[in-house]
């Protein structure tokens, strides 16, 4: 069976956009944003402590939309119902081996995961690789400024509130989504520094909205995946697949809604700014923090 | 790679945070209620904005339809009636199945008493 490849990345690092592509390749299969690995047992996901945001009861809607897809072949609400039956019968069940039934069921395509709340920490990052160990990963990047502008315009940085994403200076507190950006980066280095080479991958978003033709290409050879002419074209039409738009009633997301209003890819040079300039949501002209520029730098985006 | 330090606490569940210095937290706590009161702020100009007469009512569910305004094709009207009925009937139907196991719980609940009473009886029986 084909390992399963893990796309490991903040949010609003093109990864909607990205992981809809590589799914689009007639090997793979792209699923939405499963979260199985933020859970011991799937019924975890179903219960919402009093601590939980209201976001927890969308992140179970990419689950529901994989299996209605998988096992009734269509986004409908009567599909969604079964789905919630399918989930319910394995409730007890460790999100691993409801990921790996999943993707045994879409065998011999290679699964494809992306669910930005597995790299918010450690721990769940080493579920997958303890159950994957032979799995291949790819780390996208997206420069900080722009990757943390793009959280900022949503929900006033709601999600860099959600993880703490929190600057303390000068009497005041600030939400700097760069504090994410750094810690959850490195969270993901620290997974990587055990995956042997071979399996592993950096990939600036960036590079990929660029020049598709030449990265989609080697993310292929690397996975072992053609890349040929036919698979690229496919690869460059993410809104074909059934999750690139908003499901039915009682499961609407799965993935980035702003990205399912619009997930057709053009291809296009994204700016890079200096990593020395101040940022665009600080008020106070403060910049990028000297640990986030070194990292920056690591990832190949320069002063 | 050499050991880096990280720059906060992302990882942490808000249930599990490190305590933080008196100071520290009165600004977190402040923090969050300004940016609650700008989302209420902005929910707020939303609504007054419908009741201009703007008639921008998919403005506020913008996100179920795509760039170009198109509602997605699996969210007929129709569907999204039919699927209304269903939770309607659903609800009706698991209020019965609450009352039935309730029901049956306070059975239950009697039968296990009156056992716990022969019980005892048959010790204190015994007993003596």
């Amino acid at each position: 069976m084909r390992q399963p490849l893990f796309i490991l990345a903040l949010p609003r690092s093109y990864t909607s956009l990205i992981a809809g592509m590589l799914g689009q390749h007639p090997q793979a299969y792209g699923l939405p944003e499963l979260n199985l690995f933020t859970v011991d047992r799937l019924i975890e996901m179903w219960q919402d402590g009093p601590d939980k945001t209201g976001m927890s009861r969308f992140q179970r809607h990419g689950i529901l939309r994989a299996v209605a897809q998988i096992y009734a072949g269509e986004q409908s609400s009567a599909a969604v119902v079964m789905a919630n039956h399918w989930v319910a019968a394995r409730q007890s069940r460790s999100g691993m081996q409801v990921f790996r039934e999943i993707a045994d069921a879409v065998s011999p395509l290679m699964a494809i995961d992306k669910s930005p709340a597995h790299v918010v920490s450690p721990v769940f990052l080493q579920r997958i690789y303890d159950a994957y160990p032979d799995a291949f990963y790819l780390h996208l990047t997206r420069h900080p400024t722009n990757q943390g502008h793009s959280v900022m315009k949503i929900q006033d940085g709601g999600y860099a509130l959600s993880v703490n994403s929190i600057d303390y200076c000068e009497g005041e507190a600030v939400i700097d989504p760069q504090i994410a950006w750094h810690d959850i980066n490195l969270n993901i280095l620290e997974l990587l520094e055990k995956v042997p080479p071979r399996q592993k991958m950096h990939v600036r978003g960036e590079d990929v909205m660029a020049e598709p033709l030449q990265c989609l290409p080697r993310i292929c050879r690397w996975l072992g995946l053609r890349d040929d002419l036919e698979a690229l074209e496919d690869m460059l039409h993410p809104e074909l697949s059934p999750f690139a738009t908003v499901g039915p009633i009682n499961a609407l997301f799965g993935n980035d809604p702003n990205y399912m209003r619009d997930p057709v890819f053009e291809s296009h040079l994204p700016k890079h700014p200096p990593l020395r300039a101040p940022l665009p949501w600080r008020m106070d002209g403060a910049c990028l923090k000297p640990e986030v520029q070194r990292m920056a730098l690591e990832f190949g985006y320069s002063h | 790679m050499p050991t880096r330090n990280r720059l906060g606490n992302i990882s942490a569940p808000s249930d599990m945070l490190p305590e933080l210095p008196p100071h520290l937290q009165v600004l977190r706590d402040d923090l969050q209620k300004r940016v609650q009161a700008s989302r209420v702020r902005h929910y707020l100009d939303r609504e007054l904005s419908h009741l201009s007469g703007n008639r921008e009512i998919a403005a506020s569910v913008r996100l179920l339809f795509d760039g170009q305004g198109r509602p997605s094709e699996n969210l007929s009207l129709k569907e999204i009636v039919r699927f209304r009925q269903k939770i309607e009937t659903d609800i009706q139907w698991l209020e019965a199945v609450l009352t039935e196991l309730r029901s049956d719980l306070a059975v239950i609940r009697e039968l296990e008493d009156a056992a716990l009473d022969v019980a005892d009886i048959q010790r204190t029986e015994e007993n003596c």
